[in-house]
């Protein structure tokens, strides 16, 4: 798992140097670019402290149809490291998204992100749907200790705006979302490598009615 | 030449919607339709640049739009829209340095703050926005008004929970610290909250 901070514009500069030498060092730079955009981040392995966080999308209202990325902010206490990238799947009509690292603290859905696609084929236009650092209203939990957290289902729906301005969509509690548990099941199938995980997903589905 | 006409282009569609700041006051020295107003803004607990802001080398006035708010001013109560920065929604607005008294002049009359913006990351567009609601008067023949600290209280997810008016009168005197003014000019009139909304 791998807790990853936004990453900084980089400017490449290319000297006149020759082509080949030129297409070598752009190589390597985009290969270290590339390795380097999770290893920025700390990685975590110790999980007793640690807490899931769970939630569920629906975005059949705006224009992507396929979440690749959703971004988990920690408000407080506050850090140098606040993305918690989830991980990301499609589930029951909609994409689930999870992360098994959240520390103790106020987190918060921030954001999402997809393309339009057709089978294999995707648009080269990405959406990003920014939830804001401002309200709890939606997809924010207080973890005061190490458990398992539902951040809601929420459907996205597109809002009109005006032709210069920035696309807009509102985020409403979803009423087709998969259940808790049928979530936590899911969940369940990718962590079973991390026991303490693991054990702690099974008792919060004991516990549910 | 692409780049220059497209920054020519998107400055264009702005121009009529930047918003105009009222003009910081280095004196008590007013005209007939002005008045110097002192204050000051507070959120609490305060912005941390280090882990709340971001900021770019390429991005000119960065620093002075991330640490300040800005607040929309107006001879009537008319809430700014929260969903948008609009310019429009910003004329004649105080934008005020946080927990630093301010100075400026202002319109002779009275004045409503009609909600406020500070920014996080000025690339990404991240704002956070504050409620206005609040408004003061200009006692006749007063020079200066005082209108006292609206402090700004948020939670953990940044949602206000709190608007105070608190009367610092000492800041007056910060605040004239370098115009050789006298407090005793500076009439008091704290800010009043819009009732009946």
């Amino acid at each position: 798992m791998c807790q990853g901070s936004k990453n900084k514009p980089i400017r490449l500069t290319l000297r006149n140097k020759g082509k080949n030498f030129m297409m070598k060092r752009l190589m390597v730079l985009c290969s270290v670019l590339l390795l380097s955009a999770c290893a920025t981040g700390t990685r975590i392995t110790e999980f007793n402290d640690r807490s899931v966080g769970y939630g569920w999308l629906d975005i059949k209202d705006v224009d992507a149809n396929r979440l690749h990325a959703v971004d988990i902010y920690q408000f407080r206490p506050q850090t140098a490291e606040p993305y918690y990238p989830a991980t990301v799947k499609a589930f029951k009509n909609g994409f689930l998204y999870f992360s098994t690292v959240l520390p103790n603290g106020s987190h918060k859905t921030i954001s999402a992100a997809g393309q339009k696609c057709l089978g294999i084929i995707c648009t080269n236009t990405f959406y990003k749907y920014s939830f804001g650092k401002q309200g709890d209203d939606v997809g924010a939990v207080t973890i005061k200790n190490p458990g398992v957290y539902s951040l809601g289902s929420y459907t996205l729906k597109e809002v009109k705006a005006g032709f210069f301005e920035q696309g807009k969509f509102d985020a409403v509690p979803a009423s087709n979302a998969p259940s808790k548990r049928e979530m936590l099941e899911e969940i369940l199938k990718d962590v079973s490598d991390i026991p303490v995980v693991a054990d702690r997903i099974k008792r919060e589905l004991a516990n549910l009615k | 030449m692409k780049k220059v006409f497209l920054s020519i282009f998107c400055l264009a569609l702005q121009a009529c919607a930047l918003p105009l700041i009222l003009p910081a006051a280095t004196d008590l020295k007013t005209g007939a339709s002005e008045v110097v107003v002192i204050g000051k803004i507070e959120l609490v607990p305060p912005i941390s640049a280090e882990f709340e802001q971001r900021k770019h080398w390429n991005i000119i006035g960065e620093d002075r739009m991330l640490n300040h708010v800005l607040v929309a001013t107006g001879a009537e109560y008319k809430p700014v829209d929260t969903s948008k920065l609009n310019g429009s929604d910003f004329n004649n607005s105080l934008e005020i340095k946080w927990g630093v008294p301010f100075m400026v002049k202002a319109p002779r009359q009275r004045t409503f703050l009609n909600g406020g913006v500070t920014f996080l990351n000025v690339k990404e567009q991240e704002k956070l926005w504050f409620p206005g609601g609040y408004y003061f008067d200009v006692p006749n023949g007063a020079k200066a008004v005082y209108i006292g600290t609206l402090r700004y209280t948020r939670n953990d997810f940044n949602t206000i929970t709190k608007v105070e008016v608190i009367d610092e009168r000492q800041d007056i005197g910060v605040a004239l610290n370098k115009t050789g003014g006298s407090p005793l000019l500076v009439r008091p009139s704290l800010l009043k909250r819009v009732t009946g909304e």
